[in-house]
């Protein structure tokens, strides 16, 4: 306690005994692990080096100062020499007490290369105001740029597959998407042509083709979909929920009629979201709950919206009192192409949960899922106000 | 085919979740003539509980689809073999539009698995089938 308002708080360095001072610079320098130098202009050479030179380059304080003013020429890598000018220059623009810092490779003594971040700051002017000594502090950051460089190359790596993947799979649905609507106009011609001729069984294989060729249809549309909503920037814009879901049971209207399906909505606000996506999220959400619900019953759903507990935050909830989904599943529906029922029961592609997940997730939200068998299922997801 | 048991697979086993196929696999079983008792089953628990009747004859082949809902091919695997061991049933063979290594690969790790079709499957097949349970029961 007392060294320590001798050294760090006495105003007046006179007044700090020189012993204590010298003990406290020489443990500060002994324990460091960085290089610790002072740097003379007119030399171009390091008068002074803590140990710790030898340890991060492989060399003594001794063969370092041999070296002398061809240190950083015969040392500092080709391509670093201008950045390590450049630095040299701001030290001699430097206001005192102001501190700059670089970025270079260094050669060890073994032939590798170390990464050294130096922090420079005025030591000493001579009579013209010029530096004429600076002191600096040089941290070998090798294993922080390794894992730099490693993490950088994961991510070039990790983008350009998902990029390729993106494109494979919308170049791939957008193929296929002809090829079954064609399939589709035959199937529909040979029966508006020539369904007179054919047999109860024939029909009912057409029938069957032609209900299989929709299915594919449908996984094709929502392949298009997922591929469009991956990595796919956003733009955000304000959002009227209220017309968002108006427009989609309009769409959904014939489903709505046949099922019998009662859909309340609540006061939906403003949104900042991404429109398009809102719109995809929601009509994902809005058909699984007018869907599952138990054989002979009519769907029951609700849309609502309520403060979060999240700052300017609404979270939107969609409702319903349908089959339900076993706890021990919720998180396998959001996989894409999991499904839990079979076709003839709820018909579906296994893409629809996956699609609102990559939505939610694009605008760092998460869907939550409240749902036991039988007890209807609630999926809640939250959205900035406008 | 002179006598009504001289049908090379007495009971055959399908496990799919497509019905559409279900009855296509019904067709060329009849058209095949080498099936004599066809179990069919859209869901892989309703097909396990069958297996755990023991006043039902197993099946001498059964046909398995992997990619189902409620229970997946590998699920009833693993299911059917920890109940009844390798005595399941002689052969099992994966029938599925799966072209993913990875599958062809978990599904041999099975003892029982002996053979990983890929769809759609053709009287042909089913007779080569029937040709694998003869000199297996032989």
């Amino acid at each position: 306690m007392a060294l320590n308002r001798v050294i760090l708080e006495n105003a007046d360095p006179e007044e700090t005994p020189s012993w204590q001072a010298a003990m406290f610079l020489k443990k500060v320098t002994d324990v460091v692990p960085s290089v610790i130098y002072v740097f003379n202009q007119n030399t171009q050479s390091n008068e002074y080096t803590n140990k710790s030179l030898s340890e991060a380059l492989g060399y003594s304080s001794q063969e370092a100062q041999a070296m002398g003013a061809n240190l950083f020429p015969e040392l500092c890598h080709p391509d670093d020499l201008p950045a390590v000018a450049a630095h040299f220059d701001a030290i001699h623009q430097l206001a005192d007490g102001d501190v700059v810092q670089v970025e270079y490779r260094m050669r060890h003594k073994e032939g590798h290369w170390v990464w050294l971040l130096s922090h420079d700051t005025v030591f000493e002017r001579d009579q013209d105001g010029n530096v004429l000594r600076h002191i600096g502090v040089a941290s070998d950051i090798s294993a922080q740029k390794k894992a730099e460089e490693q993490a950088l190359a994961e991510k070039r790596r990790a983008e350009v597959t998902s990029e390729e993947l993106r494109e494979f799979s919308y170049s791939m649905s957008h193929d296929m998407k002809s090829p079954s609507s064609t399939l589709h106009l035959l199937l529909n011609e040979l029966l508006d042509s020539h369904s007179d001729t054919f047999n109860s069984d024939a029909l009912s294989l057409i029938y069957m083709a032609l209900t299989t060729v929709t299915r594919m249809s449908k996984m094709v549309d929502d392949v298009l979909h997922y591929t469009r909503v991956v990595n796919q920037d956003l733009v955000i814009v304000p959002v009227d929920l209220q017309e968002t879901v108006n427009d989609i049971l309009v769409e959904f209207a014939e489903r709505i009629a046949g099922t019998g399906a009662q859909v309340t909505v609540g006061d939906l606000p403003k949104i900042r979201a991404d429109e398009a996506q809102t719109r995809i999220l929601l009509r994902h959400l809005l058909e699984n709950a007018i869907k599952f619900h138990p054989l002979g019953t009519s769907p029951q759903v609700e849309i609502s919206a309520s403060e979060s507990v999240e700052p300017g935050h609404i979270a939107l909830t969609i409702s319903d009192q349908g089959i339900g989904i076993d706890p021990a599943k919720h998180e396998q529906i959001f996989t894409i192409f999991k499904r839990l029922n079979a076709e003839s029961e709820y018909s579906g592609t296994g893409l629809g949960l996956a699609i609102s997940r990559r939505i939610a997730a694009n605008h760092q939200q998460d869907i939550t899922l409240q749902s036991c068998p039988g007890a209807g299922s609630a999926f809640t997801i939250g959205f900035p106000k406008a | 085919m002179t006598s009504t048991n001289s049908y090379p697979i007495h009971t055959l086993m399908l496990i799919d979740d497509n019905s559409f196929d279900q009855m296509i696999y019904e067709r060329i079983a009849k058209k095949s003539e080498v099936v004599e008792n066809l179990l069919q089953y859209v869901d892989a628990t309703l097909a396990l509980e069958y297996l755990a009747n023991p006043e039902t004859r197993n099946p001498d082949l059964i046909l398995l689809d992997i990619n189902m809902p409620k229970m997946d091919g590998f699920e009833f695997l693993e299911a059917a073999t920890e109940a009844f061991g390798v005595d399941l049933c002689p052969i099992v063979v994966m029938l599925t539009t799966s072209l993913n290594p990875k599958d062809e690969k978990r599904a041999k790790s099975f003892e029982v698995v002996r053979s990983f079709l890929n769809k759609p499957l053709t009287q042909q097949q089913l007779k080569d089938l029937a040709v694998l349970v003869n000199s297996e029961a032989a």
